[in-house]
């Protein structure tokens, strides 16, 4: 049977490029990691209509807001990224993710997918923002939801030049809202994995007729320290 | 009660600036407080959550409408406290460990504040130590818990399982919330509620706070 993609818009094109071409491909909004219930419901309409018609059924989503717990088939396997979400994707692993939230919490982060879409960063609804509210409480409101970020940071994939109208439009919402400006280079080894069929580690597959559970997505999480979150167990007490 | 569907107006339309120069007439024309809030502006912020429910509003318009009831509600707060009104209860609130994400914590201590509570804001990024000396300081009957990335949902888990072994855990009840949380959540890790969204919160408090007063 021939496998099916079900993606976020984030990192369609990535899993294009590591994907034969003759599967079948489907993206959903970017904008849907805001609400994760409404991202479930889509996500399991998107699975139901391609159910027992495709197998496996790839999705390209971590956990998301816990938005894909709960999900399930009753004829296809699923298969995802036991990742929180799609930064971890881009790093190529969810410990990579992790590190960088426990050594800069404060990170806002790009990707070429989210840039292109022109709706998932929430630097492309300040236009809408500045004609509803005007220029004052539109720059009051970006203040506050960019508030205790400190570093605005473009994952790039390892052997593509990242693009000059991606850069600039990094650089320039950093100096806008005061953020530093960093390129980061990813890894889409995780991606990689996923296609390759090496469903294990930080790739989930899940039977059909078994429900994904918040449980079976945090399991590779490592050990964490038992006094207190945010703490590795290996290197403090 | 003089009409003040404007105030409303203002709310709904996240003008801050708009919102406390109705407040301010209203307490000119000796309009009563607790009448505002509970009558105008909370009925307000009900109308922002259900325009957000169905799409219609976005994060931002969320917070420009807190802003803009708690430019009002900035302004009451002194004449209430002088008034001898009564807090509805005391909370202690803060997102957690290695958490910065405030938006929705923020629009919380808002319609907490519109209820009639005492609220203690620790702000982001709270360790549980600092939940807990809040506790053994301020005496709250609730302690409100907040985290945006599954990444850092753990640390309610912790938390609660370090106010445990600090024996401050069973004089309070533990509301949690966040884009990442579950009612199932919550109840594995031994919340006593889950609040879906701010307005929900704020009467799930009340009603918390009528138990533990009740107890």
């Amino acid at each position: 049977m021939t496998p099916k993609v079900i993606a976020c818009q984030v990192m369609l094109n990535e899993l294009r490029a590591l994907m034969p071409a003759d599967w079948a491909f489907e993206s959903l909004e970017i904008g849907l990691h805001n609400r994760p219930r409404r991202l479930h419901e889509a996500l399991q309409a998107a699975i139901e209509a391609a159910d027992g018609s495709y197998d496996p059924i790839y999705l390209g989503y971590g956990l998301c807001a816990q938005a894909t717990v709960g999900l399930s088939t009753r004829q296809s396997r699923l298969v995802l990224l036991r990742t929180d979400d799609c930064i971890g994707a881009f790093l190529g692993s969810r410990q990579a993710r992790n590190d960088l939230l426990e050594s800069d919490p404060g990170s806002y982060f790009l990707t070429r997918g989210y840039i292109g879409d022109g709706t998932g960063s929430v630097f492309d609804d300040y236009p809408r923002l500045e004609k509803r509210f005007g220029q004052e409480r539109a720059a009051a409101v970006m203040q506050e939801m960019l508030g205790h970020y400190r570093r605005l940071v473009y994952i790039t994939v390892p052997g593509v030049e990242p693009l000059e109208s991606d850069r600039r439009y990094a650089r320039t919402h950093a100096a806008n809202f005061g953020l530093e400006y960093v390129e980061m280079e990813g890894s889409l080894a995780l991606l990689k994995q996923m296609a390759d069929g090496d469903w294990s580690g930080d790739v989930l597959m899940v039977p059909p007729g078994e429900r994904i559970t918040l449980d079976m997505m945090m399991a590779s999480q490592p050990a964490r320290c038992e006094h207190h979150a945010g703490c590795r167990g290996a290197t403090e007490p | 009660m003089q009409d003040w569907s404007k105030l409303y107006d203002a709310i709904v339309d996240g003008d801050d600036k708009t919102s406390a120069k109705l407040t301010k007439e209203a307490i000119e024309a000796g309009e009563d407080p607790s009448t505002l809030i509970s009558e105008t502006m909370v009925p307000a912020m009900a109308e922002v959550g259900r325009l957000f429910e169905i799409e219609e509003y976005f994060v931002p318009e969320l917070l420009l409408a807190g802003r803009a009831m708690k430019a009002g509600l900035e302004l009451l707060r002194p004449i209430l406290a002088a008034s001898g009104v009564e807090p509805t209860g005391r909370i202690v609130i803060g997102t957690v460990k290695g958490d910065l994400h405030d938006i929705g914590k923020n629009l919380v201590v808002s319609m907490m504040e519109g209820a009639g509570f005492e609220v203690i804001d620790l702000g982001i990024d709270v360790p549980p130590e600092t939940f807990i000396e809040a506790v053994r300081d301020k005496k709250p009957q609730i302690v409100g818990m907040s985290a945006l990335l599954t990444v850092t949902m753990p640390a309610i888990k912790t938390t609660i399982e370090a106010m445990v072994a600090a024996g401050v855990r069973d004089g309070v009840k533990i509301m949690v919330g966040g884009a990442p949380v579950t009612e199932e959540y919550a109840r594995e890790v031994g919340a006593d509620a889950f609040g879906e969204n701010a307005s929900v919160a704020a009467t799930i408090a009340k009603r918390l706070c009528a138990e533990a007063k009740a107890a």
